[in-house]
């Protein structure tokens, strides 16, 4: 078993194999290292919890199965649910998959925001995600213009 | 009476009209504060804490999703590469500068005199933004 403590001194029990999913903590494990990045550990440990068991990227595959895992665009429809978060969590939590170098919650992130970008407009992906539009005449703004003077014609 | 009504009736009349102007600088002023505080409350935006690797991530994710479909009624706004390009500075700087996004194209090419559509100038923007990257061309 492996104690992990969050930032704000919460301790959870969990077994290796499980936390062994972040590449990480297995390295961490390992090294024996320390880090205080604060990570969201409940959501990770219940990620890793449910894919227990499944085989893990090879730290020295080639970068044509990381690509084909990358590209593959379904999400398993536990992972769907898994991530169903508001967006505040739903980029901690591929902040914390980055950091923890989960690279299948790290997937399932950055798909679950591509779907919601994808068919979208700039205006609507802007409100979606609250980003303003700086487009500012110094920068660029000719070409933007005529993007979308072209793009209103049609 | 009459005159004394009309001096009345003038008044009013000038009062609605510093009312209206007042009216106007305070719709003004609530206009600029909205858009100040739009700007505020985007900086809090949680998609700002996503380094550029991973936002790059994402938006090699978008386009292997859904391809540039250049059809005969298509938009260009709602092709994903372009979409992406035009949100932001950012978003722009970051899309320009990797010319995968830019290398699968799909054009719908219709011999039906009724269609009008010329997609030339999307292609070769595509074309040159995808620079020395394979490309994937599906006509």
């Amino acid at each position: 078993m492996v104690t992990l403590v969050t930032s704000d001194n919460e301790k959870f029990n969990a077994e290796k194999e499980v936390v062994e999913r972040s590449v990480l903590i297995k390295n961490m494990l390992e090294d024996v290292g320390e880090s205080d990045q604060p990570i969201p550990l409940p959501m990770f440990l219940e990620y890793c919890e449910h894919h227990r068991g499944e085989p893990l990227p090879a730290p020295d595959a080639d970068t044509s199965q990381d690509d084909t895992r990358k590209r593959t665009t379904d999400i398993s429809e536990w992972d769907q649910k898994f991530i169903t978060v508001d967006q505040e969590m739903l980029f901690e939590i591929i902040l914390a998959a980055n950091y923890l170098d989960i690279k299948s919650l790290l997937d399932v992130g950055c798909k679950t925001v591509a779907n919601m970008i994808k068919g979208k407009t700039p205006e609507e992906i802007r409100k979606l995600f609250n980003i303003v539009n700086d487009f500012t005449p110094r920068r660029r703004c000719a070409q933007i213009k005529k993007e979308n003077e072209w793009a209103e014609d049609r | 009476m009459v005159a004394l009504a009309d001096k009345d009736i003038g008044d009013h009349d000038s009062e609605l009209a510093r009312l209206h102007r007042q009216i106007l600088a305070a719709e003004a002023e609530k206009h600029q504060l909205e858009k100040q505080k739009a700007k505020i409350c985007a900086l809090l935006s949680p998609i700002r804490k996503l380094p550029n690797e991973l936002l790059s991530r994402i938006f090699q994710s978008v386009c292997q999703q859904k391809s540039n479909e250049i059809t005969s009624s298509f938009n260009i706004t709602c092709l994903p590469t372009m979409a992406i390009s035009l949100v932001c500075f950012r978003w722009r700087e970051l899309a320009l500068s990797s010319p995968s996004l830019w290398a699968n194209l799909m054009v719908q090419v219709s011999s039906r005199p009724d269609v009008q559509t010329n997609p030339t100038e999307t292609v070769a923007r595509y074309l040159e933004r995808s620079g020395n990257c394979p490309l994937t061309l599906t006509l």
